[in-house]
């Protein structure tokens, strides 16, 4: 791979963040149903912390130049590989957002991996892998999420 | 053949001779799993009065507590205990319309047999199983009278859903005077009681004899008939003239996987499975021909009493294999242990931590297959809970023709679609003011059972039944509402 620097992997994952921050405000302003529309908003505001962490990260980085420890990865439930290919319309249901919500994640996921597999450089490959781990995190919340739902669901 | 259940010894105090649970007789489960008559056979006389006896006539009876509906346990019991069943039948009736369901489908085990004293030593007293012996001598040999209405009000209420809370409704409003019209989409009256719960647990000339008793008393049911579609909430009210509605349509919407290959031929939600063979007579084939498939391998996924009832019948369908695909381990099982156990012994497979992954098709768009993946516990989160978790790898293809999904089931948008000021919750069932008084966004208009509470159960619905027609009551004398 190219070489890449450390910032233009960060810009790379605000990025991303950015793309989901504008993903989720769109579908919330078609959402008919009320707690979709907020559901989604909130997620929304999510992004922007998240986007708000990566500007601290860079800065972190460019202070000291090493790569902060990582929290660890979380392990899948697997939802996020089986649930099919959600569009979120103005029908969309809360359902539908957390299907939405796992695939993004789980797609950003599987891509910083993929590049740290790619990385020559060990900075690079571990900047990449601690973005994976946090997205390995993000996915888990919404997959336990999505488990919540299923159990209210399924107990009926 | 029939057996009966060994059930253990239960303590009984007071230097008393123990008298154990009386265990209920039941169809031999090889044979039973390949017919639809009621598996379970009611107690004989001599059994009910034995079980009877080991009711303590507690001065402070916890049983009661236990019910939803408040049943007066202690004297019903003690009216079987000097054998005027009669007069039994009459107490429980004070406070449920329906002992012959209730005996057979209440989850006793969680609800009044959970607080009888005796479970705190032994087996509890089975008051459902006294409750359907006292149900079906009545049945057996006659007896009781058709209530009697009080002189007519003049007012006219509309009862959506002639399930077991609109059943509950119209019973009480008819009682109170008023004249009372149900609609009923479906062509049977019952709801879940005839399109749901299979015949072999809850037969349904059961429902069908007091649907009778309803219609004696003056009740007019008009089924096929869609309210949203043939005729709105509104029009109902503004142009027939009824003084409120009450509205218990039941949560009968199935959520679906989202896996891909569930639009396949042979997917089908469990309530469209159970209606084809309740109401379509499917279980009555070759008699009664009906556009289901014989299916020689079925995947149910879900663990709940509806995906219990979905598999079983399957089985009786004449299915060789019928499995229960269910991602979470044995102990989560949602549905009841007695389901399960029946089901267990008829001969039903369980796959659990089992997670349906994709439905295969063949050429002509069919079913032949369900690729599932294996799950394990993985490790306990911050509420100490151990979800599980995909086992990377694990893959494997269930072959089936057939997959039921019994994941749940939600409202139909339907009615709010078509009923301005019909305010929704967040998880999209109606808006009341409170579950007692049933009282929704709408004036006039009443709400309760499935469509408020989301999936529950008979009894608790036959309850909202009973408060909204008191309220409704009330509402006819002062024209009263709340306001949000
Ligand atoms: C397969 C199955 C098994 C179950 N087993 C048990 C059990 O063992 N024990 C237990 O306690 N509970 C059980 N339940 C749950 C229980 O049956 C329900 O909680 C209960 O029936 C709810 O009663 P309800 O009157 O609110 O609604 P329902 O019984 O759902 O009745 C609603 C009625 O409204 C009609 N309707 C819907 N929309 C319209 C419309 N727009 N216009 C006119 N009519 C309409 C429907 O056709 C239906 O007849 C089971 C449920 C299912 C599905
Ligand atoms: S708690 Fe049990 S023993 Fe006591 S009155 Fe009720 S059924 Fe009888």
């Amino acid at each position: 791979m190219e070489e890449i620097t450390l910032r233009e992997i960060i810009d790379y994952a605000r990025i991303n963040e950015e793309n989901a921050k504008r993903f989720y405000s769109e579908a919330a302003e078609k959402a008919s149903a009320e707690n979709v529309r907020a559901y989604l908003k909130h997620l929304a505001k999510e992004e922007q912390k998240h986007i708000d962490h990566l500007n601290e990260l860079e800065k972190k980085v460019d202070k000291s130049g090493k790569i902060p420890k990582s929290h660890g990865v979380a392990k899948p439930l697997g939802y996020a590989d089986y649930v099919g290919k959600v569009r979120l319309d103005e029908t969309a249901s809360y359902q539908d957002v957390l299907k939405a919500a796992m695939a993004k994640e789980k797609e950003a996921f599987e891509s910083y991996r993929k590049y740290a597999a790619l990385s020559d450089d060990e900075k690079a490959k571990a900047l990449f892998l601690l973005l994976a781990d946090e997205e390995s995190r993000h996915l888990r919340g919404f997959e336990d999420k999505y488990d919540d739902f299923m159990r209210e669901i399924e107990n009926n | 053949m029939t057996e009966e259940k060994k059930e253990g010894q239960a303590g009984q105090g007071g230097g008393k001779p123990k008298v154990p649970r009386q265990g209920m007789p039941e169809q031999d489960p090889h044979v039973r799993a390949r017919n639809f008559d009621e598996v379970t056979l009611g107690y004989t006389e001599e059994q009910a009065l034995l079980e009877a006896s080991r009711c303590l006539q507690c001065k402070k009876p916890f049983c009661t507590t236990g019910c939803p509906v408040g049943i007066d346990i202690k004297s019903f019991i003690g009216l079987i205990q000097s054998k005027d069943y009669l007069a039994a039948l009459a107490k429980i009736k004070e406070s449920s319309l329906l002992p012959a369901v209730c005996g057979r489908v209440c989850p006793q085990e969680m609800q009044c047999e959970k607080v009888c004293i005796l479970s705190k030593k032994g087996d509890s007293v089975a008051i459902g199983r006294l409750e359907r012996f006292v149900a079906d001598f009545q049945a057996k040999h006659g007896g009781g009278q058709i209530p009697k209405a009080a002189a007519p009000t003049g007012k006219k209420i509309a009862i959506v859903g002639a399930g077991p809370s609109g059943l509950t409704a119209a019973f009480d409003l008819t009682v109170m005077g008023h004249k009372v019209t149900v609609f009923e989409a479906l062509h049977k009256a019952g709801g879940v009681l005839v399109y749901g719960i299979p015949e072999f647990r809850l037969p349904k000339a059961i429902v069908e004899r007091e649907v009778k008793v309803l219609e004696q008393m003056g009740v007019e049911i008009k089924l096929n008939y869609v309210i949203g579609k043939i005729k709105t909430i509104d029009q109902l009210m503004e142009e027939d003239g009824f003084d409120a509605v009450y509205i218990c349509n039941g949560a009968g919407l199935p959520w679906f996987m989202g896996i891909p290959g569930e639009n396949l031929n042979g997917v089908y939600s469990a309530n469209e499975f159970l209606t084809r063979s309740n109401l379509m007579k499917a279980f009555q084939f070759p008699e009664f021909d009906t556009p289901i498939k014989r299916f020689k391998n079925v995947a149910v996924v879900g663990g709940g009493n509806v995906a219990m009832d979905a598999v079983r019948t399957a089985l009786r369908l004449g299915a060789d294999n019928a499995y229960i695909v269910y991602r979470r381990s044995q102990d989560e099982l949602p549905a009841r242990h007695e389901e399960v156990e029946h089901a267990m012994h008829e001969g039903v497979k369980f796959k659990l931590l089992t997670a349906p992954v994709k439905v295969l098709g063949n050429e002509q768009g069919w079913v032949k297959g369900l690729e599932c993946i294996e799950m394990e516990l993985g490790e306990p989160d911050d509420s100490g809970r151990r979800r599980p978790v995909a086992k990377p790898g694990s893959e494997f293809t269930l072959e089936v023709d057939a997959v039921v999904v019994s994941i749940g089931t939600s409202s139909n948008p339907l009615l709010f679609q078509t009923t301005p000021g019909l305010g929704q919750t967040k998880k999209g069932y109606i808006e009341v003011e409170n579950e007692q008084t049933c009282r929704t966004t709408k004036k006039g208009v009443f709400a309760g059972g499935d469509i408020v509470t989301g999936s529950a159960t008979v009894i608790l619905a036959m309850g909202a039944g009973r408060s909204a027609a008191k309220n409704i009551d009330q509402y006819l004398k002062t024209g009263e509402w709340w306001s949000k």
